[in-house]
């Protein structure tokens, strides 16, 4: 049995006007509704490995992603006459995801985005849904199918698709919600509009009903800095992890090219009055750390940071020139993820409440950008 | 009239948002080599900063370029006294601390470990020695300025800036950078060329390209010395020195350099110029003020029927002077004045010319301290740029602030009348008068705004066919150049008679 929220696209997105928990007593616990859904799900240990190499059936009952489907059982036949690419599973036979190349192809033959039919069929359910003429959009690429060779031997313009909110007629570049705005489609949030206001009691309460400024929490109510004590000359920070310059996310990171055109390493950028203030120069050895972890690396000192500030851009693999941290007894040192931790805000956990509604990667606990604190300090000796 | 043909580059700075595409499409296809990683034959920068190698612009310690002699001009580091003095110890070049000392990780540490109490970890090591390393230093060690206090702030390009000027450059509310990409000028008037006491490095007649012959270099090392930009570079494992080559194989082709061809940002555009080179060393030797217009009045119109014929009589192909005709770098240098030389005061006479920046002397803060976002003061006036003007010229114009001040206010009056023309919230009247400030109409601004952001790769890139059937090399027998690999080979030195 899978415990699983009450997911975006599902009947029960619109479930929960109200704040009740049924844990408390205050409603029935219905799976789906007033709690999170369980679900049966059969799954046999020894065949994991058989499941990842090959496309199962439940293909054929269609494929959806932001609430736009469409059929495509006819396609995932069509996969199983290539003889060449299939797997056989006790007796069964399934198209071939086991070379890199067939889960590209797969991929591309059922993504409304390289497969033109199935992108005219996406445009057509859309009209069902909304009552709009909108299969003239997809009309001229049907015929259009995008493989792996065909990208390896040149670059492709992908068909239009409802799944994403741009038009690419004439050559458009893409730009998100021209489709909204030109063809009507409402946007998929419980009014049809955007909307700055949040009728709804939980956000109501938190005072995050309108996007209004309101103050960082203060260092100590993290409860980050309890136990952590400096060894050296050390200062609260507050740290901020962005998106790098050298990689995306942790990819490319540990690559020379990247490596030599950056510092060798994601090093924690200091304002110029911090660093003199800890006595720390450019390119010395750090230890950035809290209660939750610690990331040893070098200093970058700036004019560009402001006092009071660091960065680390996100995501450090510890891989490579991560020496052990002396704050923590000589163990290696942890990465950027090592000294936040997740801060669950509870109107994140609001729910079953149309666009507020989990969906991963989409609407869920979000990352700690900017409301850690960490101590900074210069660190003595450096081990490896 | 002396007409020659030369391919020539621009830069447009406002477009550059410092990838480094360029730098690691020429990093994997010329310089991954043994001797050669730390080379970098096209690099970005972030200015202000000391840049690829530190503070190469400081010809007070490297002696590169030329200087004024008269009505002529010498080399600042090499000659014969200056080489024989120089011979055994030449201490105007760079040495690979200035540069960086390459290195790489211990991967395999990663797999083949000892089992112990910890994660293993690879680290680094260097690509010259093989020992661990903490790095110091790197080919873009001050990106978006990092280490500011030692790098951005010892910016040779500071030297005529007040302090107060330097300060507010550094102040978190109004400090700004810009990147800057780097490779070989290709100069009409190449020191390396004239240092180069073997003879091994050569301008190409069809289209100015320089090279070094791997054959002939003796390793003398002049050239790295001599060249302002320090883009020659010496490998230590061939023994030879080594430059951009502006993928000549690629151009040939009728394909642009690598470095070009991958620019995310479209900031680079390649194309034919024709110039008379009668005029070249009057213009090396011009006063300080003067080096950019005598070097722009160099290049000649292609449209002109004495020069066409001159072209012609030189030997210069009917295709090569279309290409001129179309010639993207003309318009942009020549007939919109928008280009310009990096350095000239370095007096090779650059073929590589850059747009300088305008956004960010736009956007600045006023006296509340907070950033002008009003539609009135939106686009802010050249002379409240937080890039002083000084800097700027220090880089573009040989100090000549208002070369530097027309430039720009071209390129606002563009902005002005594209604003006026496309949302139409500023007075009419304003856009007109900006226009007529940069003496530009309504015709070339929209040329330029066309050939600024929306160019086509075949706009950008106008390149000749290489007419290799009538080059020199061709009248040589093949068999005498049988054997040889190009780069990656290696040549001991014979010692002796």
């Amino acid at each position: 049995m899978v415990n699983v929220p009450i997911l975006h696209d599902s009947a029960g997105e619109v479930s929960q006007t109200e704040v009740k928990d049924w844990s408390k007593g205050e409603c029935e616990p219905i799976p789906g509704k007033t709690m999170h859904d369980m679900v049966i799900v059969d799954r046999d240990y020894t065949k994991i490995y058989d499941k990842f190499i090959s496309l199962g059936p439940n293909v054929r009952n269609g494929l959806a992603a932001h609430g736009n489907g469409y059929q495509c059982a006819d396609f995932y036949e069509k996969m199983l006459d290539d003889k060449d690419h299939l797997q056989v599973v006790d007796g069964k036979v399934y198209p071939s995801l086991c070379e890199d190349e067939e889960a590209a192809n797969a991929v591309l033959y059922l993504s409304s985005l390289t497969n033109g039919e199935l992108s005219h069929r996406a445009y057509q359910n859309a009209e069902k849904r909304t009552g709009l003429k909108l299969a003239d959009i997809s009309e001229g690429a049907k015929d259009v199918r995008i493989n792996y060779k065909d990208l390896q031997a040149k670059i492709h313009r992908y068909n239009q698709s409802p799944v994403w909110s741009g038009l690419m007629n004439d050559d458009r570049a893409y730009s998100a919600f021209t489709y909204n705005v030109e063809r009507l489609v409402p946007w998929r949030t419980l009014t049809g509009r955007q909307h700055f206001y949040l009728d709804h009691e939980g956000y109501i309460k938190f005072g995050e009903h309108l996007p209004t400024y309101k103050p960082s929490p203060r260092p100590e109510a993290y409860g980050e800095l309890r136990k952590s004590v400096a060894t050296g000359r050390a200062k609260v920070l507050n740290v901020l992890t962005p998106h790098g310059k050298w990689h995306i996310h942790s990819t490319y990171g540990d690559t020379l090219r990247m490596l030599t055109l950056s510092r060798g390493m994601e090093p924690c950028w200091l304002s110029v009055e911090d660093a003199a203030e800890l006595g720390i120069q450019d390119n010395d050895w750090v230890e950035v750390f809290n209660d939750n972890g610690v990331y040893s690396t070098r200093a970058c000192v700036s004019a560009r940071i402001p006092k009071g500030v660091c960065f680390v851009y996100h995501a450090v693999e510890r891989t490579y020139s991560t020496p052990k941290s002396q704050i923590r007894g000589g163990k290696r040192s942890g990465m950027n993820n090592s000294f936040t931790r997740v801060h669950l805000k509870p109107n994140l956990m609001v729910g079953g409440y149309g666009q507020f509604t989990y969906h991963f990667n989409y609407w869920g606990p979000v990352g700690v950008n900017r409301d850690t604190h960490v101590l900074v300090q210069k660190m003595e000796k450096v081990e490896f | 009239m002396d007409i020659r043909s030369q391919i020539s580059m621009v830069f447009h700075l406002d477009k550059c948002i410092g990838c480094h595409t360029c730098s690691i499409a020429c990093k994997n296809i010329w310089t991954d080599r043994k001797g050669a990683e730390y080379m970098w034959w096209n690099n970005v920068e972030t200015k202000p900063g000391t840049g690829y190698p530190s503070k190469w612009e400081d010809q007070d310690t490297y002696k590169g370029g030329w200087e004024k002699k008269g009505n002529s001009i010498s080399l600042k580091g090499a000659g014969k006294f200056k080489g024989m003095k120089s011979l055994f110890h030449n201490s105007n070049m760079p040495v690979i601390d200035d540069y960086y000392e390459p290195w790489t990780y211990k991967y395999e540490n990663l797999f083949e470990a000892k089992e112990g109490d910890d994660q293993p970890i690879a680290r680094p090591v260097s690509l010259i020695t093989g020992e661990y390393i903490t790095p110091k230093s790197g080919p873009n060690w001050d990106d978006d300025l990092a280490g500011s206090e030692d790098y951005a702030k010892n910016d040779v390009n500071f030297k005529n800036l007040s302090p107060a000027e330097q300060e507010a450059m550094f102040q978190l509310e109004r400090m700004t950078l810009h990147y800057l990409p780097r490779m070989c000028n290709h100069c009409l008037n190449p020191a390396c060329v004239a240092a180069c006491p073997s003879g091994a490095i050569y301008k190409r007649g069809e289209d100015g390209v320089v090279l070094i012959n791997q054959k002939k270099c003796r390793a003398w090392r002049m050239c790295v010395t001599a060249c302002p930009y320090k883009k020659s570079y010496y490998n230590w494992n061939t023994g030879k020195s080594e430059k951009c080559v502006l993928c000549y194989p690629r151009l040939e082709a009728g394909q642009a350099p690598a470095c070009h061809h991958s620019c995310v940002g479209r900031i680079r555009y390649i194309g034919v110029m024709l110039y008379d080179a009668d005029k070249i060393e009057a213009a090396a030797a011009s006063n300080d003020e003067d080096l950019v217009q005598n070097q722009l009045d160099i290049y000649v119109d292609p449209n002109d029927p004495r020069v066409i014929a001159a072209a012609k009589e030189n030997g210069i192909h009917d295709s090569t002077i279309e290409c001129a005709q179309k010639s993207p770098v003309y318009k942009f240098v020549k007939e919109w004045g928008l280009a310009l030389p990096l350095h000239p005061e370095f007096r090779t006479l650059p073929n590589l010319f850059y747009v300088p920046p305008l956004l960010p002397t736009m956007a600045f803060v006023n006296e509340e301290g907070t950033y002008e976002t009003t539609s009135e003061n939106f686009w802010g006036a050249i002379e409240k740029s937080r890039l002083p003007m000084g800097y700027m010229a220090s880089l573009f114009s040989a100090g000549n602030e208002e070369t530097i001040k027309t430039v720009l206010k071209k390129l606002m009056a563009v902005r002005l009348h594209r604003r006026e023309e496309t949302v139409g919230d500023l007075p009419k009247e304003e856009a007109m008068g900006a226009m007529k400030d940069a003496v530009m109409d309504k015709e070339m601004a929209d040329a330029i705004f066309r050939l600024t952001s929306l160019p086509l790769f075949d706009q950008r890139f106008v390149i000749p066919p290489a007419h290799r059937e009538e080059a020199m090399e061709m009248l040589e027998s093949t068999a005498d150049v049988k054997g040889n690999s190009g780069f990656g080979f290696k040549e001991p030195p014979v010692r002796g008679l």
